[in-house]
């Protein structure tokens, strides 16, 4: 019997990732490597100013490696430009912050149907609705970022990372402004929804409970991985 | 390319964006539309000045041809000529002294008219019948005065003047005489008749003296030909000019424009100072805008698109900006030209 092969949704080869003058430059990544399978549900922890974000913002090609081979979905993004990196984000990833970043004067289906309004696909309203009611917001649906509380601002950045169906999710300290009950109850969604649409996930946090629940670790120290 | 989708999404994007930032956005509305109204309405209120002047004009200068001779009135012969093409008014202007017997002095522009004065428009006086009476002349002659010679010498209708040692009596208060820019409009000056100037021999004047001959064609002759001929009699009389009604609206329209430069540049640097503004506000608009900016861009969206968004939103309010104010500034004017009761 074959066992389905399972393909690279993210692969990063010897990433490195410089700042600041070549005089005296800071070294944020000295050559990563890892690579993250579909369906795969991964954290990266480590401490502070090891390299976490810089990772996130790597994949989903909003900084630009030193040097390097990146590749989402097989596609080497290293040498793409700014416009091929903006369809390969909205074909591909859906990206969740820790602090939400919604646009405030959108409301919150608004700020969901933004995902499909940046794919050109402008009747996903049912969709959206839909998936904002399974989330337990259908009560919330035209409601602005500041009428809703800090849990259920979350679940809409969720919903609309969801709701364009990528192949990898990037959740940066996705629970970091969250009470614990409420925490808990985001990454049950989260894993429930990445598993359910066999999304893959890279989950940034400090949480080492949170850490350990997902496929495996990838612990980061000093720009390296440990 | 962006298709009609796309750009329908665009505009419905902006608008939605205008109509629930507009409290954020009402600053850079009133900087832009203050800005672009003192504009509109320095170019329309210039624009209104010289066509009523343009329309006027005739009867700012008194005739359809001004000819000016100078110190020497025009020979018989030259006015006969002239009195073939048309209808002739003549007047003297000259510097004197009007005294009230009982004392006080005012240096004034007297201008002697003739019975057929002003050819174009109409004189107004105070009262409103002086005019007519003037014309009669009583037993004395009538002087007419402008009203800063009547607070003066502190005069009624009635009362005696003394110019060059004759006696005349003052018929009333000019309001206003059409050729007004031939007038000293800034000085005093007064209107005798023509008949009493020659009776008088108020003619002692001497180089003071200031002859003007103003020609109105029949309405139904052939204008400009009339107009050539009258320019041809003095084409080689060094001591004659002549002047057309367009020369004296320029010579208004030049204190006009004179006057509408200083608002342009009240105006402009008002845009400058307002661009200033503008562009400080709009900085504020993007900067105010990063984070969904940035949003957006993790999302994927487009740079391109992107910045249609927000130059749409831009252009909107610059639009509209203009729109409302170049409107306000032709209702201003207009308001302006009934209050200033302009016909």
């Amino acid at each position: 019997m074959h066992k389905p092969m399972k393909q690279s949704v993210i692969q990063f080869s010897d990433v490195r990732l410089t700042y600041g003058p070549s005089s005296s430059p800071v070294e944020v990544l000295k050559g990563v490597s890892f690579s993250l399978n579909s369906n795969e549900i991964i954290s990266i922890v480590g401490p502070s100013g090891s390299g976490k974000t810089s990772i996130i913002m790597l994949a989903a090609g909003l900084e630009k490696a030193t040097s390097g081979i990146i590749n989402i979905n097989n596609q080497n993004i290293t040498e793409l430009g700014e416009n091929a990196l903006s369809a390969i984000r909205r074909k591909n990833i859906g990206i969740v912050f820790q602090s939400f970043y919604l646009i405030p004067n959108l409301s919150a289906l608004e700020n969901v149907l933004l995902s499909l309004e940046a794919d050109q696909k402008y009747n996903g309203d049912e969709e959206a609705i839909n998936l904002l009611t399974e989330f337990g917001l259908g009560h919330r649906i035209h409601h602005l970022p500041s009428e809703l509380s800090g849990g259920e601002q979350q679940r809409v950045a969720i919903a609309r990372a969801l709701i364009n169906k990528p192949s990898v999710i990037l959740a940066d300290e996705p629970t970091g402004n969250l009470d614990e009950a409420t925490s808990e109850n985001m990454t049950k969604l989260l894993f429930a929804y990445t598993r359910a649409q066999q999304t893959a996930l890279v989950l940034v946090t400090h949480n080492n409970e949170l850490a350990r629940q997902c496929d495996r670790i990838i612990e980061l120290k000093d720009g390296n991985i440990a | 390319m962006l298709n009609l989708q796309q750009w329908a999404y665009i505009h419905r994007y902006a608008i939605r964006d205008i109509r629930r930032s507009y409290k954020k956005l009402w600053v850079i509305a009133l900087t832009l539309f203050i800005s672009l109204l003192l504009l509109s309405l320095t170019f329309s209120v210039k624009q209104s000045l010289n066509d009523e002047i343009e329309a006027n004009s005739k009867e700012l200068l008194g005739g359809d041809i001004q000819i000016d001779s100078g110190i020497d009135p025009l020979s018989g012969d030259r006015i006969k000529q002239l009195s073939n093409l048309g209808q002739i008014s003549e007047t003297v202007n000259f510097f004197t002294m009007l005294s009230k017997p009982s004392g006080g002095a005012v240096f004034t522009d007297l201008r002697a008219v003739d019975g057929v004065y002003p050819l174009y428009g109409e004189a107004k006086t105070m009262p409103s019948d002086a005019w007519a009476a003037f014309r009669l002349e009583g037993e004395l002659p009538v002087v007419l005065i402008n009203e800063n010679i009547q607070n003066q010498l502190q005069l009624s209708v009635g009362d005696e003047l003394t110019i060059m040692s004759k006696i005349f009596v003052v018929g009333g208060v000019i309001v206003s005489v059409p050729d007004l820019t031939n007038s000293a409009a800034f000085g005093e000056f007064a209107i005798i008749s023509k008949q009493a100037f020659d009776q008088f021999e108020l003619t002692s004047a001497g180089s003071f003296l200031h002859y003007d001959y103003r020609l109105k064609t029949p309405q139904s002759s052939d204008y400009q030909s009339k107009i050539e001929d009258a320019q041809t009699l003095f084409a080689n009389d060094e001591n004659v000019r002549t002047k057309l009604p367009k020369d004296s609206a320029q010579s208004l329209g030049r204190l006009i424009d004179n006057f509408s430069n200083f608002l342009n540049l009240v105006a402009v640097s008002a845009m400058i100072i307002a661009g200033i503004g503008i562009s400080n506000t709009l900085l504020s608009f993007i900067n105010q805008r990063n984070t969904s900016i940035a949003i957006k861009k993790s999302l994927g969206f487009s740079s391109k698109t992107i910045q249609l968004i927000y130059f749409y939103e831009i252009l909107t309010h610059f639009y509209w900006g203009h729109r409302l104010s170049h409107f306000d500034a032709l209702f201003i004017n207009k308001k302006m030209e009934s209050l200033l009761e302009l016909d």
